[in-house]
């Protein structure tokens, strides 16, 4: 491997360059024209724009990524996360040019797609799946029987539904059969498809995923798990090894079932099986991410283990050097990332300049950050600008460091969730660790940065500020129109913009 | 010298007198005295009675924007709050000159010129960030002008929709 195109852009893309650096290998990046200023863009050895700033027609365009890997001369794609990291064509495509995709074979990253499928081939392999029946509604009777072995309460869900639409809750199992007539009938009207089925509700579950990681010689590991309950809007805000409640009894059984998640699709390369966590330690597969995921750095830290370069190791013919017995967890990480976003306002985007960054560091502090002072946040991509890390001997520690770690992060210019994050982590709540899935509309809903009164700090601060402010920048701009020190207001009421 | 500071809709007053290394501050009943000889135009580090104050700011086009003890505070100059009172007059609370709230892409018009509109009402789809959201109508009356169709980039501020105002 002489040469890697890194077919991404921010944090991840600016990490990905970390790893080439110290593996030696120059590192090609490409970008949108949005994207000239971005920090991969400054820190690449080599970097060629593909296109407007639409990502169809830049970052997700596989011609384009192709024509810039050929044109650079790379013989390796590192597609990072989201954009083409998933996608099974552009994995064949990289082959069919001659370029090494760093990431799983095309075949396991479309068996994995499959959500039907894959539940299928896990249960195949023995991996727990959330227990359910399916078949059409003319099977009532069997639907029905199998069904009856299943723990209330109960979710009717439309195979061809989603993100809860076409979705019933049943707590009362004579209400069953009505309940799947009744959703037959609306996925028909709604999606032009009746097929229903019944599975059980996980009450208040936990999110905890397992990273895994296998070469092209047959070894397969996990690196034990990651806990990712506490998402906004589905995304994750912050993540944490080990997880707070997992025993080394479910810990172990967990990591085995991923191993043999990712055996029974041939995987190779890094990745991450999600399971659902019960109450009751019951623990169920929900899907495989067939790429590096946004939290790597929680597991890098507890394992000592660099994922990223693995990546491309395992992708250039590399055999593990480490077995599964070699591995142990060590102390604790949490990860917060920083969006740009208004917290206050329903987690809307925030863009324009930052105007100050200053970024947190000591020891255990890791920063894995796509902006610099200076740096305009554009509209068209992921609100994502950084993760901020942090590691210690305990979860305590840790929570304690990542507290002090928030304190000293300053951006400004734009919103960001860092004093949300702040008081997530300072939450009894989080403390405890009773971190479910519902932890931000249970514990964070009415959160507010603003509705107190300033500190007479800040107003001291302020008024300092303006007796040492230069005479030439006091004087202009008073009759100007007034535009806030956000570049945009961060509220989204209308009419706030004139 | 007296300062105004505009900040969650509140207006605040802070005096400050130099005398010689250090400051006399007032902030409405309360006095301190200041020892502040580090500034830049992005940090101050004085010490207020003891403590140590460490701020760090941007300055906007109205205003600063502060970021001290791990929060983030704006400070804006008295006539951006002037503007803002002078801008929310009017029925349901807006003037019916509907702007882009931040930079995005225009994902559908809901809304057809001539058509009627009340408070509330979702306007325009604009994308952000992956993210679609609702512009709404800050007036109840009548859809006069649409300035930006599906597809179109928006800036921020720029027009997006105009209604005339119902009477009364």
């Amino acid at each position: 491997m002489n040469k890697i195109l890194i077919a991404n852009r921010g944090e991840i893309a600016v990490r990905i360059i970390h790893a080439c650096r110290e593996m030696e290998i120059p590192a090609v990046v490409v970008y949108s024209e949005a994207d000239r200023e971005s920090l991969h863009v400054h820190l690449a050895d080599e970097a060629i724009c593909i296109g407007p700033p639409s990502p169809v027609e830049s970052y997700l365009n596989v011609d384009a990524v192709i024509a810039a890997a050929k044109k650079a001369g790379a013989d390796a794609v590192h597609p990072g996360y989201g954009f083409l990291s998933e996608n099974a064509a552009f994995a064949e495509r990289c082959t069919a040019e001659g370029l090494i995709f760093i990431g799983p074979p095309p075949a396991a990253i479309r068996d994995m797609g499959d959500k039907v499928k894959s539940r299928a081939m896990m249960q195949d392999a023995a991996v727990p799946v959330v227990p359910g029946t399916t078949g059409s509604i003319d099977e009532m009777d069997r639907v029905l029987k199998e069904a009856a072995a299943i723990e209330l309460p109960l979710f009717v869900k439309a195979a061809a539904g989603g993100g809860g639409k076409g979705m019933r809750l049943v707590t009362d199992r004579d209400t069953l059969k009505s309940t799947l007539e009744s959703a037959t009938r609306e996925a028909a009207a709604a999606f032009g498809d009746g097929t229903v089925y019944v599975e059980k509700c996980l009450e208040q579950p936990r999110h905890v995923e397992v990273q895994v990681l296998a070469d092209t010689h047959g070894n397969t590991v996990h690196l034990f798990e990651r806990e990712c309950s506490i998402q906004r809007r589905h995304q994750k805000l912050v993540e944490e090894t080990p997880s707070p409640v997992l025993t080394p009894e479910i810990r172990a059984r967990m990591g085995e079932a991923a191993v043999n998640a990712a055996r029974a699709v041939d995987y190779r390369s890094a990745g991450t099986v999600e399971f659902l966590l019960d109450r009751d330690g019951s623990f169920y597969f929900l899907e495989m991410n067939t790429r590096i995921q946004v939290e790597h750095p929680v597991t890098e830290f507890t394992t000592g283990v660099d994922l990223v370069k693995w990546q491309i190791r395992i992708a250039r013919g590399e055999a593990l050097d480490f077995t599964q017995d070699d591995l142990v967890q060590r102390g604790h990480a949490i990860e917060c990332r920083i969006y740009a976003e208004d917290a206050e306002n329903n987690f809307m985007p925030s863009t324009g300049k930052i105007s100050l960054l200053k970024e947190p560091y000591g020891p255990g502090v890791r920063n894995d950050s796509g902006i610099y002072e200076g740096y305009e946040v554009t509209p068209h991509y992921d609100p994502i600008l950084a993760k901020l890390v942090v590691y210690d001997e305990n979860r305590e520690a840790a929570r304690k460091k990542m507290l002090t770690a928030l304190e000293n992060y300053v951006v400004l210019g734009i919103r960001t969730s860092i004093s949300f994050l702040r008081d997530l982590l300072g939450h009894e709540a989080f403390i405890a660790g009773d971190t479910y899935t519902d932890f931000i509309p249970k514990h964070m809903e009415d959160w507010s940065d603003s509705a107190e009164a300033p500190p007479d700090d800040v107003l001291l601060a302020a008024a300092l500020a303006e007796f040492h402010r230069k005479p030439a920048a006091a004087g202009g701009g008073s009759d100007q129109a007034a535009a806030t020190p956000w570049q945009t207001v961060g509220g989204w009421e209308v009419g706030s913009g004139r | 010298m007296q300062y105004e500071f505009f900040c969650n809709n509140e207006t605040y007053t802070v005096t400050l007198e130099k005398k010689g290394d250090i400051f006399e501050a007032t902030v409405g009943e309360k006095t301190y005295t200041i020892d502040a000889r580090r500034a830049t135009d992005r940090f101050l580090s004085f010490i207020v009675d003891g403590r140590s104050v460490l701020a760090h700011l941007a300055r906007g086009d109205a205003g600063w924007a502060l970021g001290l003890g791990g929060r983030q505070f704006v400070l804006e100059d008295p006539s951006a709050a002037e503007e803002k009172s002078a801008g929310s007059g009017g029925g349901g609370g807006g003037d019916g000159h509907i702007a882009t709230p931040m930079p995005g892409k225009v994902v559908e018009v809901l809304v057809a010129e001539g058509d009627a509109v009340s408070v509330e009402q979702p306007l325009v789809i604009l994308e952000s960030m992956k993210m679609q959201n609702e512009i709404k109508s800050d007036v109840d009356g009548v859809v006069s002008k649409i300035h930006l169709a599906a597809g179109a980039l928006a800036n921020f501020g720029d027009p997006l929709i105009e209604i005339e105002v119902a009477e009364g």
